[in-house]
């Protein structure tokens, strides 16, 4: 028996002496020139992008970055819209990172990532210094700042076909009723006047989003946005808003949306403007790339765009800040995925993007040239009257404001839909802690 | 070593302390965490009570989502047991294609309820889908509906394809039942002139009563755990027409509202236990002995 324990023991003690000595053979080692060596291996960087997010360009722009480092990227496409937002902020839970990833834009999402302890401080790098000053003030929150834009300054309104208004002798809308009016003359022409894409909830979204802007900011001006940040007034308290979704359900009734809007998805619109089968799109300038794609210049060439109009004048156009790019810090690729932050910051990088997707561009290092949607509302923006999208100024978040507004056009309802969104923003703001929101 | 057992108790201890580490604690815990506002945009939890439970009472989707639960585990369950029955009651007759047939009534239960999700959401589309083109190539125009898109059909359509999806498996559990019964006392009915539709339910049915009890309880477990099936076809939507509980609780938690979710999440374990319990004790009243 004796000798048994002494086995034991002896063999346990060779066990801990053997992995101790492994141990500091592997410290040894890691810690000596190999280690140099063994972090500059090529990586294979994992880029998590949502699928809807733009992509042409980026896969260019890998390539040069693999061919300068031998690191390569694989993109990682995720589900689109509100999905994109639950996968990350899921997968940022469990602590399970992508090495680099686009997420959308504003320093709200800081607090949605917890950049702090999540997000690589990318505030000292020289690249910052070459994004503009607006976009730059855009990105940072107490003097940090944790995502580089990546894009343009989109605008949300109406894209519309210039051969479909010019053989209907339509005119861009001097208000909303020359709005509705345009939309009658093409429905007695028997072109759809509105694609709507109801199967991907978000593009439903945009109408409001878009129409904030011209309806809604007059009436409550910044006092009553500031107001809604500290929670002192509510959502269903804006007559406006009402107002705006019930304009919106008007349009459907009126038979102005495609008939089989909940089935149609966003990828449909696209479809549906470029083959001329409908007249317009309410959507963000995000769409004009895919498009350009799809059915070339000569679409483009033959594309207009306009805000949506108020009840007096041309209304105001809803700018939609570009999704900015985060790196993880806690993953093992932290470095090379800075490298590739550096490398996609660069003027020839630039280049290669602003090519593929043209817009504003938000770095002083680069320009762009317009599609002509893009300079009809860069004009408007210029002369007329423009505001960030409302999302963008307010502490707390819309959650499924997407499945909200699918559900005020299934429904019919306007009141369902301020009091729903009403009731969702208010626990967004009570769940993160806002101050005016505890109650 | 205890008396009766071949074993020493300790060869228990690695399994449990699995069983302990992965199961029991984190259940344990998530009780405690639906007593807090844990939510990914604070960095501090704190104890609430029941707040997240009262909080359910106002939440309409929740209620909504319990309905729509409720609603397919009862359908799905009668339906996958019906046509379960039927085709097992088939395929147990000794004919050339039997053994082919079984297999594929089986095959859908071995796909990926993804997989099974994609191809009906292809299948159903309402231009391009196989179902339509073949309901209007049969000149039922009329029949062609928007079957994942429309709020009033969506959730039969979910529902239509987890019977599709399940019924294999409960064909092979009647399967299983009906040759456990000895072919004597079927020949003794038939010389005694019981005819078939006598013969199943004097004699067969009540054979095979703890297959009835596996197959109702299992299908009422899964169907109340639906998930992966509703969220490929229509996530829930349109709206909010085909939200079911886990749907709701995937959605709550990807928000960061972990507390909440967690706290729905124990519903969901309370509701699936006393029903699971329930039918248990009722069917196994009315399991015979051979």
């Amino acid at each position: 028996m004796r000798k048994k324990t002494f086995r034991a023991l002896l063999i346990a003690v060779m066990c801990i002496a053997a992995a101790a000595n492994g141990y500091s053979q592997g410290s040894q080692e890691g810690s000596g020139s190999d280690a140099s060596s063994e972090s500059k291996k090529p990586v294979t960087l994992i880029f998590a992008r949502s699928n809807d997010s733009p992509l042409t360009g980026i896969e260019e722009i890998f390539a040069n970055f693999e061919k300068e480092t031998g690191n390569s990227v694989e993109i990682q496409a995720l589900p689109g819209g509100n999905d994109y937002e639950t996968v990350i902020k899921t997968r940022f839970a469990t602590n399970d990172f992508p090495d680099i990833m686009w997420y959308f834009p504003g320093t709200a999402q800081y607090d949605s990532l917890r950049a702090e302890t999540n997000l690589v401080n990318i505030t000292n790098e020289p690249f910052i210094s070459t994004i503009t000053d607006s976009m730059r003030r855009f990105q940072t929150r107490d003097e940090q700042i944790y995502g580089f834009p990546w894009g343009s300054f989109d605008t949300m309104g109406v894209i519309y076909r210039k051969d479909i208004f010019e053989k209907a002798g339509i005119t861009i809308p001097g208000n909303y009723e020359e709005f509705l009016d345009a939309c009658d003359t093409l429905l007695s022409m028997g072109i759809v006047p509105i694609v709507e894409g109801g199967k991907d909830g978000w593009p439903v979204q945009v109408f409001s989003l878009a129409g904030w802007e011209t309806f809604v900011d007059p009436a409550i001006g910044p006092e009553g946005i500031a107001k809604l940040n500290r929670n002192e007034i509510k959502l269903t308290d804006i007559d406006e808003l009402r107002d705006l979704y019930q304009r919106q359900i008007d349009l459907k009734k009126a038979g102005y949306l495609n008939e089989n809007w909940l089935s149609t998805t966003y990828d449909m619109q696209q479809e549906a403007i470029g083959n001329g089968t409908a007249a317009m799109v309410i959507q963000g300038q995000w769409i004009l790339p895919a498009l350009r794609e799809k059915f070339g210049d000569e679409l483009i060439s033959n594309l207009g765009m306009f805000p949506i109009p108020s009840d007096t004048d041309r209304g105001t156009a809803a700018l939609y800040p570009p999704g900015q790019i985060v790196i993880p810090k806690n993953t093992k690729n932290t470095e090379a995925a800075m490298e590739l932050a550096r490398f996609m910051t660069r003027p020839e990088s630039l280049e290669i993007w602003y090519a593929h997707n043209p817009g504003i561009p938000v770095y002083t290092t680069v320009g762009s040239d317009l599609m002509p949607p893009q300079q009809d509302m860069a004009d408007f923006v210029a002369s007329y009257k423009s505001e960030i999208n409302i999302q963008g100024r307010l502490r707390a978040q819309w959650p499924e404001y997407d499945r909200i507004m699918q559900n005020v056009l299934i429904k019919e309802d306007a009141d369902y839909g301020v009091e729903e969104l009403s009731k969702k923003y208010i626990q967004d703001g009570k769940n993160k802690k806002i101050p005016g929101f505890d109650n | 070593m205890s008396k009766g057992l071949k074993y020493p108790l300790y060869f228990l201890f690695p399994a449990a302390a699995i069983y302990l580490t992965f199961f029991i604690a984190p259940t344990l815990s998530s009780f405690y965490y639906s007593l807090t506002d844990w939510h990914i945009d604070v960095h501090e939890v704190t104890f609430i009570g029941f707040e997240n439970y009262i909080r359910m009472f106002s939440e309409d989707v929740l209620l909504l989502a319990l309905k729509n639960t409720l609603l397919l585990a009862v359908l799905v369950t009668l339906l996958q047991n019906l046509f379960g029955l039927l085709l097992a009651l088939a395929l147990n007759e000794k004919l050339k294609l039997t053994p082919i047939l079984r297999a594929v009534f089986y095959m859908p239960q071995i796909i990926c309820p993804l997989v099974i999700g994609y191809v009906f959401t292809a299948l159903l589309n309402p231009e391009m889908g196989l179902v339509n083109m073949l309901l209007r190539a049969a000149g039922l125009d009329f029949l062609a509906l928007d079957w994942l898109s429309d709020p009033d059909i969506a959730f039969f359509s979910i529902i239509a394809t987890e019977v599709w999806r399940v019924t294999g498996f409960a064909m092979i559990i009647y399967l299983a039942g009906l040759q456990t019964i000895p072919s004597s006392i079927i020949e003794y009915a038939q010389i005694d002139g019981a005819g078939y539709w006598s013969r199943f339910r004097h004699i067969t049915f009540p054979l095979i009563a703890p297959a009835v009890t596996i197959n109702f309880l299992l299908s009422i477990i899964n169907s109340l755990k639906v998930f992966e099936i509703v969220l490929v076809l229509t996530r829930g939507g349109p709206g909010y027409s085909t939200e079911v509980f886990n749907t709701y609780i995937m959605r709550h938690f990807g928000q960061g509202e972990y507390g909440y979710s967690t706290a729905v999440n124990v519903v969901l374990f309370f509701i699936i236990s006393v029903i699971g319990l329930a039918v248990l004790s009722i069917l196994r009243k009315r399991e015979v002995d051979i």
